[in-house]
């Protein structure tokens, strides 16, 4: 178990735990303190055999030419 | 006993580094995983080797550990499903570039119908970069725009299509207004008769608008808006003022009604508000989001989306642009320049805003509609082309309406010069460097009017754009997704 100490903008101290633990272990193991779980995935996949063209997967990539973004979402 | 599957390391894996959190980024999904200490050790000799952030090279000489499930560490092992859902682990026999280039395909063929019209090439300005030819400013007429609206009923009909979208372009497309209302009456009854679905957009500098703005976005479907500014006032007016219709000297300034144009159709339709910035605009680009701000359009719910976007040489009607040395090495100066934008937007704004204006490096279903099989754009004669950056350009259409339906004249000798399925052809799976390239699932070739015209320069800038900033836009839209 890793931990390290950070301070948010709001000035309030927040504590990082790196684990592998349940959160109700690691609830154990910090007294009146509630642990916010942080998600696996900063940004969850996209379904790469869906057909639908969404906006994570829009019809137009090109960033740095043309004028448009090609929109149909 | 069954054999047990193997699996190895996506190619298109790419790890990046913030503070003391290791990120695992996934181009083929655009997943993003955020690893623990214990995970990111357990992880690391199924990865295979780190590379470079060197564009155009690898693929070849991938060849990842191989493993199978009971091969692996229990905490990968817990999150097995996951991984392969991200991507980050894929059967070893998988090709995955193959698996690329089937999908690029049928995404081509499965694009939706996609008309975009340029009702007139006139426009109220005269930026000094704009990449449009100079010369004759046509503007469509009402005759022109039923021989389009019968050739898109037709082309549904034929096609099936169970979708249309529509972008009005120009020039300026609000100066002829008439088209849009007479075409998006026709189209928006034909489809509600047929449960077709209809959406339009326009790319417009927010200068000719009617007096209710939000009546004519109701009636006409418009479900997002491109307005451009040249970033804070002092710069917009000098380089975006409106030209005397009558020929007169002098120029009128205009920020402030394009300002007015947004603040009566905030949250009303989507709104995209592209800053161009040059050398002499720089950092003050950044002074346009504490405008935005101030007026309320970075509240929550706004649809409201601003983004960066360096002036350059986009056709060869601005090619002076390319050859000037303090555009060529404002290049690097942009990327910061960017950064700072979009950590200066994160005050107001998370992840998601990233990902709308495409700055997250999402998976490129078509890396422009010039490629799609479905998609057309027409010029107000009736010319038909691909790229809307041909437009004008009467050589570069591959194909011409006329008023009583039928298609030409035939091409002259130097439209002959240009293959008209230059577009068709393009594929970059062919390319020598696009193949090979790690961020081909995220690039695509990125724009292909640059690699079919050969142009060195944009396709040059296209890879040191993700060689110098793919690491950095990661760890940006992490810390905007409140990563710590």
């Amino acid at each position: 178990m890793a931990k390290s100490t950070r301070r948010k903008a709001s000035g309030r101290k927040i504590t990082l735990i790196q684990t592998d633990q349940t959160a109700r272990a690691v609830a154990a193991t910090i007294g009146r303190r509630k642990p916010v779980k942080v998600s696996f995935f900063v940004r969850a996949p996209d379904n790469v055999k869906s057909k639908s063209f969404a906006v994570a997967a829009r019809l137009c990539g090109c960033r740095n030419v043309c004028l448009a973004f090609v929109d149909p979402d | 006993m069954a054999m047990r599957r193997r699996f190895k390391a996506s190619y298109y894996n790419l790890r990046v580094a913030s503070g003391a959190t290791t990120l695992l980024f996934n181009g083929i999904t655009g997943g993003l995983l955020r690893l623990t200490k214990g995970m990111e050790r357990d992880l690391a000799p199924l990865l295979g080797s780190e590379r470079a952030r060197k564009a155009g090279t690898g693929y070849a000489d991938w060849d990842p550990p191989r493993f199978t499930r009971q091969d692996l560490p229990a905490a990968i092992a817990r999150r097995f499903d996951e991984f392969i859902d991200s991507g980050i682990f894929v059967p070893d026999v998988c090709d995955e570039r193959e698996d690329l280039r089937r999908s690029y395909i049928a995404n081509r063929s499965n694009a939706p119908f996609f008309v975009t019209i340029t009702t007139t090439l006139d426009c109220n300005m005269r930026c000094y970069y704009c990449y449009q030819k100079e010369g004759e400013l046509e503007s469509m007429s009402p005759d022109m725009c039923d021989a389009i609206a019968a050739w898109t009923k037709a082309k549904i009909e034929k096609e099936n299509h169970s979708r249309l979208y529509v972008d009005w372009y120009g020039g300026e497309p609000m100066l002829n207004q008439a088209v849009i209302d007479r075409y998006s009456d026709a189209m928006i009854s034909f489809c509600g008769e047929r449960h077709i679905a209809y959406k339009a957009s326009m790319i417009c500098n927010g200068t000719a608008w009617p007096p209710d703005p939000v009546k004519f976005v109701e009636r006409n479907r418009l479900h997002s808006i491109q307005f451009s500014l040249d970033g804070p006032r002092q710069h917009h007016d000098k380089r975006r003022g409106l030209i005397d219709a009558k020929g007169g000297a002098g120029r009128t300034a205009s920020f402030d009604t394009v300002m007015s144009t947004i603040d009566a159709l905030i949250g009303r339709t989507k709104i995209y508000l592209r800053i161009n910035v040059d050398p002499w605009i720089g950092r003050d680009c950044l002074d346009v989001i504490d405008a935005c701000a101030a007026r309320g359009w970075l509240d929550p719910d706004t649809r409201f989306y601003p983004y960066v976007a360096i002036i350059n040489a986009m056709t060869e009607h601005c090619g002076f642009i390319a050859k000037a040395k303090r555009f060529e090495e404002f290049n690097e100066e942009f990327h910061g320049i960017q950064q700072e934008f979009y950590e200066r937007l994160r005050r107001y704004r998370d992840e998601k805003s990233f990902e709308v204006v495409q700055y997250y490096p999402n998976r490129v279903m078509i890396n422009c509609s010039a490629v799609s099989n479905n998609a057309v754009v027409f010029g107000p004669n009736g010319r038909m082309y691909k790229c809307g950056l041909d437009v004008g350009d009467q050589h570069r259409a591959h194909a011409a309406l006329n008023l009583d339906g039928s298609m030409g004249p035939e091409p002259d000798a130097k439209a002959r010069m240009l293959p008209p399925d230059r577009w068709d052809r393009y594929d970059p799976f062919t390319h020598a460097r696009c193949k090979e390239c790690q961020y081909l699932p995220v690039c695509m070739g990125g724009c292909p009017k640059a690699q079919i015209d050969r142009d060195e320069a944009q396709i040059r800038m296209q890879s040191e754009f993700w060689e110098k900033n793919f690491d950095r836009i990661i760890r940006e839209y992490f810390a905007a997704a409140g990563g710590h």
